[in-house]
């Protein structure tokens, strides 16, 4: 059997796998090895923040299958239901300490902009599917924070679209389009760290880079 | 005994400063949040300690 190479760009899979293989240069997706600077606890908080996500959303997931009676009624839904909430708590943390922690050594600087505002958005849309979580919880506690939360949200104007009396709607939003969205933008924010490094300090160079 | 459930289900304490008003939880949060961010830059980071940190980061210079 003999197969016959496309040029590159000839059609859209060949181009596809051209540009992905250019999204992060060779050997850098999973790298095994760090510049020296990067010896300090201040760097670990980004991916403690990447880890406690990840319990986030494999809690998420259970709660999801197993539904608001199993959480609210059974010790083990009482278990999972609380460590969801506490790594949420752990996510927050750690990624305010990863942002004091960027903010300080100037993060943007060398072509990384976006990286800083990817990261920030991905701070702002957490923050909207957390308080879409405290809505979900199915219990007298949302129920009180989304009769305190409507005047605030329309009197901003957005409460037609986004009605935080309608639990079905801040449900769906909370399990499905925010993760959606937050997923993307962590994804994103990880890519572009690996394609541009980790941000040296001020009076160091990164490798490959020139001052 | 106080029992977890019955601390947190208490009212909450609040501190008040002018016109800031805070939780005594929240205050806690935050200043354990500090004390862990002051922790992190002045600790060592254990592992190999053979590499020197150079201004020059030279691309042999990893850890």
């Amino acid at each position: 059997m003999t197969t016959s190479k496309a040029p590159s760009g000839s059609n859209w899979t060949a181009a596809t796998r051209e540009r992905l293989s250019h999204v992060v240069p060779p050997g850098q997706l999973l790298p095994d090895r760090q510049p020296a600077y990067m010896r300090s606890w201040i760097y670990v908080f980004g991916v403690a923040c990447l880890a406690a996500l990840f319990y986030v959303i494999a809690s998420g997931v259970v709660l999801a299958v197993m539904g608001a009676a199993w959480w609210h009624s059974s010790s083990v839904g009482h278990f999972v239901n609380s460590t969801h909430l506490w790594s949420v708590e752990l996510f927050f943390m750690f990624m305010v300490m990863h942002l004091w922690a960027k903010f300080f050594m100037a993060a943007w600087r060398g072509r990384r902009a976006l990286t800083w505002i990817t990261g920030g958005v991905a701070f702002i849309g957490s923050i909207g599917t957390a308080f879409t979580g405290y809505l979900s919880q199915s219990n007298f506690d949302s129920q009180w924070i989304s009769t305190q939360a409507k005047d605030g949200v329309n009197s901003v104007g957005v409460g037609p679209e986004f009605n935080v009396l309608n639990t079905g709607q801040m449900l769906l939003l909370h399990i499905s389009v925010l993760p959606l969205l937050i997923g993307l933008l962590v994804g994103l924010h990880i890519i572009l760290v690996r394609r541009h490094g980790v941000v040296p300090p001020f009076d160091a160079v990164a490798p490959g880079e020139s001052r | 005994m106080i029992s977890a459930g019955g601390l947190l289900s208490g009212h909450a304490h609040f501190l008040h400063w002018g016109v800031v008003q805070i939780s005594l939880a929240n205050l806690i949060v935050i200043l354990v949040m500090v004390a862990v961010f002051v922790l992190a830059l002045v600790l060592p980071f254990p592992g190999n300690h053979d590499a020197e940190v150079t201004p020059s980061g030279d691309t042999d210079d990893h850890v």
